[in-house]
This record gives C-alpha cells, structure tokens and sequence, in this order.
C-alpha cells in the first residue's frame, strides 16, 4: 500500500526531473515557435515576453505573399520526393540483388558502396559541380536529385540489405516454386515484407534531401530555383535590418513538414507483419 | 547451369543502377577531386595545367591552414566529446520510466531532423546581443553584467559553434545509446546488485560495457561528420571573426567558389581524406566496431 | 504423368563441400518416394535441385524424359510444401491459397472456386480471412498443403513438412499425407530424417548419406537387406547390434570370432557371403529382435532395464560384448541378472569391416 505510493512519487519525481531537462533542450524550438507569433512590437521589447501577448499570423502571411518562400518550398518538395522515388526505386532494387543473388565481386562493390558513406562531401563538391555543369543541368532540381541520391544510397542500401535480408529465404523460394519469376516475387512478397526498411529509408532521404545546404548552394544560383534551406538564408542577408519574425516564420514552416512525415511514420516504422508465416 | 547464370546476370542487372550512381557521382568525382588537386584550373575556359605538388606546397605553406586544422580537431574533439557525454546522459534519463515519456523522446529528436539552417537562424536569434533571450537571461540572473558577443570576438565564436553543434547532434547519440540499453537484459543489473555494487558502480561496470559497441559505431560516425560539418559552421560565423573559427571544410569552400583556386581547394579535401582514413583505419582494427559483444 | 530421373547429379557448394555426389535415382509415375538421412546428407539439397531453386553443377534432372536444368521453378508444374511452410506472412489464408493461381493468370472466378473446394478439402473454411500468425502450427500447415493442391501438379515435393509438429499430431498428419497420396494418386517426392516416416509412408525409400546414395529399396527391403553398414545402422530402432570380429575358418565351416564369442552360422550363410579369407574383417549385424534370451549358450548378464510400456529394451553384456535386446514389459529380468542369450542367425548380417560393405 504505502509501497504504491513511494513508486508513483518516485515516478513523479523523475517525470518532473526528466521534463525539465527536456524542457531546456527543446526551449530553442519553442522560442522559434513564440518568435513567429509574436507582433514585430512585442519582439523587440525588452525584456522580452514569454508568451505572445498578442499573438499574430501576420509573418507566416508575410512570408507566404511577399517572399519567394513559397517557391522555395516547392523546389524543395520536388527535389525531396524526387531523391526519395529514385532512392527507393534504385535502393530496393540494388538491396535486393544484394541480399539474394551470386555474383562475383558482390561483397567487395557492397563494401565499396558502403565505405563512400564516410567519404566528407565537401571533398568532392568541385568535381560534382563541374561535372554537373557539364551534362547542363546546373541550377535545376535535377543536379540536386542526383546528387542526393548519391549521397543517400550508401546508407540505404545497407539498411533495406538488411531489411531483405532478414526475410526468410523459404518465401521467395515458395513463390518461385508457385509460378512467380524472381521480379514477380519481389514485388509480391520481398517489398511488402521490407515496409519499415523502406519507410526508414524513404524518411531518412526525404530529410537529406529537404534539409541539405552545401550542395544547394553551389547547384543552384537563380533564385526561383532554390530550395528551402539556401532561400532562407537568402531572406536573412538582404536588407539592412534582419527580420527574425520572419526568419523565425520561415523556420517554422520548413521543419513543419519534416515533423509531420516523422509523425506519421513513426508507428509504420516499427510495426512488421510478424513471421507468422514461418517457424522455426 | 544455364539457370544459374541467368539469375547471376540478373542479380548484376539489379545492381547496376546503384553502381551507375556510386560511379558517376561518388567514384570519379572522387578521382577527380584527386587529379584537380595536382591541376590549376581556370573557371572561365575550365582548362586545366599540371603543377604537380605545387598546390599542396603553398597550402601547407598558408598559416592560415595550419590554424584551420587546428581549429577543426579542437571543434571536432569538442563537439564530439559533449555529444557523446550528454548524448549517453540524456539516453540513461529516457531509459527510466516516467511520465509521457514517448513524447519526450521524440521532442529530444527534433534538433537533429531540423535543418542546419533553422537551428543555426534560431541560435542567432537567442545569440542576438540585444534582443536574444539568452543575453536577457544571463543579465537577469546577474551572471554577467553587460550583453555577451556571442558570435563576433573569439573565444565566445568557437565556444558558440562547439555549443550549438552539441545541440543539434547529440540526439543521434541518445538514439543510438536508448536502443542499445533497451536490450541489455535485467539479468545483469540483478546480479550487480546482489553482489552489492552502488547506482554508480552499476553504469560503470554494468551499462558501459555493454555500450561499448554502439559507442565504437556512434564515436567513428560523428567523428567523421563532425571533422567534415561545413554547414554549420559557415552559417553561424563564416569561419570569423576573422579566421578565428575557420576550419578546413571552410577553407576549401573559400578557395574554391569565391576564389575560384580549384586545384589548391581540392588539394585540401585530398587531405582531409587522408586523416580521416589515417584516423579511420587504425579506429577499425582497435576497436570492435560491427564485431559482436564478447561478454554474454 | 510425371516420372523424375536423377542422372549423375552434383552439387557442390561455395566452400568446396560436396553436397550432393553422384546421385542417380529414377521415381516412377505416381510413387511416394522418400530421400531419408541424416542432416546434411544432402537430402534437402537433391530436392531443392528437383524443384529448380537450387542448380546441379553437374548431372541431369528429368520429368518424362524432358530435360529440366534449364527450366525455372515457377515452369515445372511442382509444388512443394516446406519445413517451415513458408506461408506469406502478409497475405491471409485465402490468398495464400490462390497465390499460385494468380501466378498462372487464372481467371478471378475460379481462382474463387478453386480456392474454396481445397479450403473445404483442408478444413480451413473459417480461417480464410485470418492471417499465417494467428493459426497454430497444424492449421498453417494445413495452408501450405492446400497452397500445394490447389494448382494440381504433376509433381509434389515435401521437405521435412512434419518436424515442427508435436508427437501426436505428427503421427495423425503422416495418415492424412497417405491418404492423400491415395485420393490424388501423383508422384511425391518426400524429405525427412525420421526414419519412422519414411517406413510408413513410402512406396521406396532411398537412404542417403554424405551426398550419396546408400540404398533404393522398399521400407521392407531396406529393413531386411540392408546393403551397408550405414543403412544397417540407420534404420530400426533401437539400432542394430552391430559386433567387429573376424572370420575363422573357411566355406562351410566358416565362423564368426570377436573376442570371446565365437558364433557359428548356418551353411547357407557361407553360400550368402561367398568365399571369405581366413581372418577377413567383418561386421556382424544382429537386430534387437533376433537376440534371444533365456536360450543357448551365450553366457551374458544384464546391464541396463529401459521399460518403454508395451515392451522393454534389455542391455545385456555378451562375452564381453554390448548387445541391445528386446522382451515383454512383464519381464523379470533385473540389473545384474545372468542370463543366456542366443542370436536368430538365419536373420543375422555381416559386413565388411573396411568399406562397409554388404556381405550377406
């Protein structure tokens, strides 16, 4: 009985302990949150408020008729689903000869694909830009989906491997036995089995992709053509005052979209259909 | 045999896609990262003119490199070290058990999804010398008694580009640290216990072992990205005040766009390959990175 | 109309072991054929190579004459049931059954109608729209071989289909495999280590071990005849009694001496064994059965009493020798006990103590 109750205070005790931590970590984000709503006078009151005693609006509407932002947020979904599609696609594909065919040299290109995932990318940012001038697709959304899609399937592809990998060997060899071709089989049962492999993929590439800087800025040059992160920026050094009601409307609208997918994903990524279909 | 070889040909035919883009994108680049570094390139016509070591001579040679090297191991070790001392302090706190304990952890993920760019526009606006909040609160707590130029004297720049990269990366730590403590079985703990160890001898001599494989994987990855991190960095100070937190990533940026020294900016990314596989190799026999724990 | 000839098949595997080696084997129309072994005899292996998802490295396989090698699984017209029954996790019961179907292009009306009579053949009609992980073990393998049935094959392959299941439920599945096998009448072909399985079941049996075949033969055969060593020991339980001596004397006085026992068979058995050398290496094999107690005049005592129930398994020690034997459960022997022993010689075997060799 009193036992009960020294569990649930020590509980409470380290919930409230725990939340503060937390709290302070995630105070930046919550001071973003604040920023974007507060009017333009309230935020150089000093000190400064807490809470938007009037909260507003009037910056997201700001950011959305008056600046580019718009267009940069489409630039980088275009480019983040781009890179996502062509991952998955090339990624499954790739995993799958991988995981369930012979050939020789196999382990040592596996190997060789995987090590580039260490390989710094700034090293290579002036050959990629020059050999992306040269196919012409400079300042396109296309040189930045190649790009990321690089960059991407290391990671990838060592993830679905081991995704694919860890689906029993009998179910392939089932479908082949009952009519299916080795492309058959795959989309019918290896890619419906690999789901969470797929979906962690398609988050993580789709984040890459969204939130890359460095190669979006030596890419793309006009304008109208950039993505998020290099069009923020952009908002940030022209004019004389800085304008953080706006930077900070702008933050907010670019992670939205990232904390949305990530929301939704999250209980796919962890539910499986379970081996039910095999023992032993 | 024929079936053999024709499933062989389509294992190779599935292969080549991924082959194409490591190739084309990631091998030759890298080839020819290698080659420029050995060239002079002129942006205008885009020829090039062989000068041999000529371009690594007058790097090394460049005070300015030596202090963006130093710069990058003193940012790298700092950074890296925070990351990983917070990063496992924070796993244990969320391995306890408490109340809406799934949302806490998905809130200490977000300074990690969120872009470079959105953490570094937040952090100059907390930074902000007359408006941040930071600056209201340290004044309003009496810790200092005049604004603090977080961002614009050295050594606040590099304290603040150390302190906001901790931030944003120390979340793939905890991921990585939770996921391996939620498997060490309660067996262990139980006979540490009874053979009477304190709450401290049971971290060290319990957890610790046990999360030495996934801090050997989680140390060799951030080390690297932390070595390389360019995005951060520049965005927040610029490599400034002055090149005080220049570091080579920086460098090579500098050359090579507004410069336009090609061959010399190559030549240092060249380097940087070379301590990081003189870093990387010794770190894989050492340590027992993707090998199994040896205690069970 | 299916036959399945097996010519000269190889296989050998990445790290030079040699799975399969020189099998040849020819199964006739509408024959249960099992290949019974060890683990990793390569019996598993054959079967695979029979099914096309695994390729010979060298050697033939045939269905009527027609060339396999070549041909993909999915073209054989072979359904296989596996160990683990491999059932589509993500699909339920109903689309397991009719994923074969689909894979021939058959039309959705009768993939429907095809698909409820074998869920009706296999009692499986209120479990259609349930998915593999929430059925036990003999309803999933229930699905596996109604996945099998559904496409009517001319071939039927089964690898191990009975090892997941418990003692009780296995032994009414091996009467429900055999009538099956009666009602549709094609040749399967069947996988297992357990020798009680292949005896029950099977028209043939073909033992193999370390990639090769030891012996085709009915269950009878095989029982009686064992043509080595290997299949002496393998098949019966308890194990024959297998004893090392030498030959002593020759033609019709030929005897058997292995230490201090000294046996002497029947003359036909000298006609059986042909004429053996004066000292000749050989393996005497005497089945539990056929050691008699309480009779001649082998002096031996009791080392070990196993009461299985309906009868009981006597360890004896013979002159010396370990001899396995079998009696009533009402038996009154005791650890200890002296008694004589005799053995059936008209059933006795000998080998060759080199190669192992069937002698007589």
């Amino acid at each position: 009985m009193s036992r009960g109750w020294i569990a649930i205070a020590k509980k409470t005790a380290r919930s409230f302990g725990s939340w503060i931590v937390v709290l302070i970590i995630s105070f930046p984000l919550f001071w973003m949150v604040v920023t974007a709503l507060k009017p333009r006078v309230e935020l150089l009151q000093i000190p400064p408020t807490i809470f938007p005693r009037h909260p507003t609006l009037g910056h997201f509407a700001d950011l959305l008729l008056r600046t580019p932002f718009p267009v940069y947020f489409l630039n980088s979904t275009f480019v983040a689903l781009g890179t996502t599609v062509v991952v998955l696609v090339v990624g499954t594909l790739g995993a799958h000869s991988l995981a369930r065919f012979r050939y020789p040299g196999r382990e040592w290109m596996a190997r060789a694909v995987l090590f580039t995932y260490l390989l710094p990318h700034v090293v290579i940012v002036i050959p990629l830009y020059l050999l992306v001038a040269k196919l012409g697709i400079i300042n396109t959304p296309f040189s930045l989906i190649f790009t990321y899609t690089a960059f991407a399937l290391p990671f990838g592809l060592w993830l679905l491997r081991s995704f694919m990998s860890a689906i029993p060997p009998d179910l392939e060899s089932a479908a082949l036995v009952d009519g299916a071709s080795r492309m058959e089989a795959f989309f019918d049962i290896i890619l419906p089995l690999a789901l969470p492999g797929i979906l962690t993929t398609a988050l993580f590439t789709f984040i890459l992709a969204w939130n890359e800087y460095l190669y979006a800025l030596v890419m793309v040059s006009k304008d109208l053509n950039k993505t998020l992160p290099v069009g923020v920026i952009s908002l940030l050094t022209t004019g004389f005052d800085v304008d953080w009601s706006l930077l900070m409307a702008a933050s907010v609208l670019m992670s939205l979209p990232l904390v949305i997918l990530f929301g939704v994903l999250q209980k796919h990524l962890t539910r499986g259909f379970g081996t039910g279909g095999v023992k032993g | 045999m024929r079936l053999a070889t024709k499933n062989s040909v389509l294992g190779i035919g599935l292969f080549l896609p991924a082959l194409a883009f490591f190739l084309v994108l990631l091998a030759y680049p890298l080839a020819a990262a290698i080659l420029l570094s050995f060239n002079n390139v002129d942006t205008l016509t885009l020829s090039s003119r062989y000068v041999g070591l000529a371009n690594y001579w007058d790097v090394f040679a460049d005070p300015e490199f030596l202090s963006a090297l130093v710069n990058n191991f003193i940012y790298a070790v700092g950074t890296l070290t925070l990351q990983v001392v917070i990063g496992v302090a924070i796993a244990l706190l969320l391995h306890r058990e408490f109340y809406f304990r799934s949302l806490a952890r998905g809130l200490i993920l977000f300074p990690y999804m969120l872009s470079t760019v959105v953490a570094v526009l937040v952090w100059r606006w907390l930074f902000n010398d007359l408006y941040g909040f930071l600056n209201f609160a340290l004044l309003g707590l009496g810790v200092v008694d005049k604004p603090v130029d977080w961002l614009g004297r050295m050594p606040n720049a590099f304290v603040s580009v150390i302190f906001v990269s901790t931030w944003k990366f120390f979340p793939f730590v905890v991921i990585a640290v939770l996921a391996r403590l939620q498997s060490i079985p309660d067996y262990l703990y139980e006979a540490a216990i009874m053979d009477g160890a304190s709450k401290w001898a049971l971290f060290w001599d319990v957890t610790l072992p046990q999360l030495r494989s996934v801090l050997s994987v989680v140390i060799l990855l951030r080390v690297i990205w932390d070595f390389k991190e360019f995005d951060m960095i520049y965005l927040l100070t610029g490599g400034g005040p002055g090149h005080g937190t220049e570091t080579l990533p920086l460098m090579l940026y500098k050359l090579a766009f507004p410069l336009s020294q090609m061959g010399k900016a190559s030549a240092i990314g060249v380097f940087m390959l070379v301590i990081m596989l003189l870093v990387i190799v010794p770190y894989f026999r050492f340590t027992d990175v993707g090998g199994e724990e040896r205690t069970r | 109309m299916t036959t399945v000839t097996l010519t000269n098949l190889r296989r050998v595997f990445s790290d030079d072991f040699v799975a399969v080696d020189d099998m040849s084997l020819f199964i006739a129309d509408g024959e249960f054929l099992t290949l019974l072994g060890p683990s990793g005899c390569g019996k598993s292996t054959t079967l695979r190579m029979i099914a096309g998802l695994d390729a010979p490295d060298a050697g033939d396989i045939a269905f009527d004459g027609k060339r396999m090698n070549d041909v993909p699984p999915g073209k054989r017209n072979v359904a296989m049931v596996f160990q683990s029954y491999a059932l589509y996790p993500h699909m339920t019961v109903r689309r397991n059954l009719e994923y074969p179907l689909r894979k021939q292009g058959v039309s959705k009306a009768e993939r429907s109608a095809r698909g409820e009579a074998v869920s009706d053949l296999m009692q499986l009609r209120e479990l259609l729209g349930r998915k593999p992980r929430q059925l036990s073990g003999g309803q999933q393998q229930r699905v596996a071989l109604g996945r099998a049935l559904i496409r009517n094959p001319s071939l039927f392959l089964f690898d191990e289909p009975l090892s997941n299941l418990d003692a009780k439920l296995r032994s009414y599945m091996r009467a429900e495999l055999i009538q099956l096998h009666k009602r549709v009448g094609k040749t399967m072909i069947y996988v297992t280590h357990d020798q009680l399985e292949a005896m029950t079941m099977s028209d043939r049996v073909a033992i193999m071990d370390k990639g090769r075949l030891q012996q085709l033969g009915t269950p009878q055969e095989v029982y009686n005849r064992p043509s080595n060593l290997f299949v002496a020991a393998f098949i019966g339980a308890p194990t024959m009694n297998l004893i090392k001596g030498g030959v002593d004397g020759v033609g019709e006085e030929m005897a058997f001496r292995a230490g201090a026992l000294h046996l002497a068979p029947p003359s036909t058995f000298a006609q059986r064994t042909g004429k053996l050398p004066q000292g000749a290496q050989v393996v005497l094999g005497v089945r539990p059965e056929d050691v008699l107690l309480y009779c001649g005049n082998l002096a031996a005592f009791v080392t070990l009493i196993e009461p299985v129930g309906h009868e009981t398994i006597i360890f004896l020690d013979v002159l010396g020798h370990q001899i396995v034997a079998r009696t009533d459960a009402q038996t009154r022997l005791r650890q200890g006990a002296a008694v004589n022993v005799a053995f059936r010689m008209e059933n006795v075997h000998m080998f060759d103590a080199a190669d192992g060799r069937r002698f007589a």
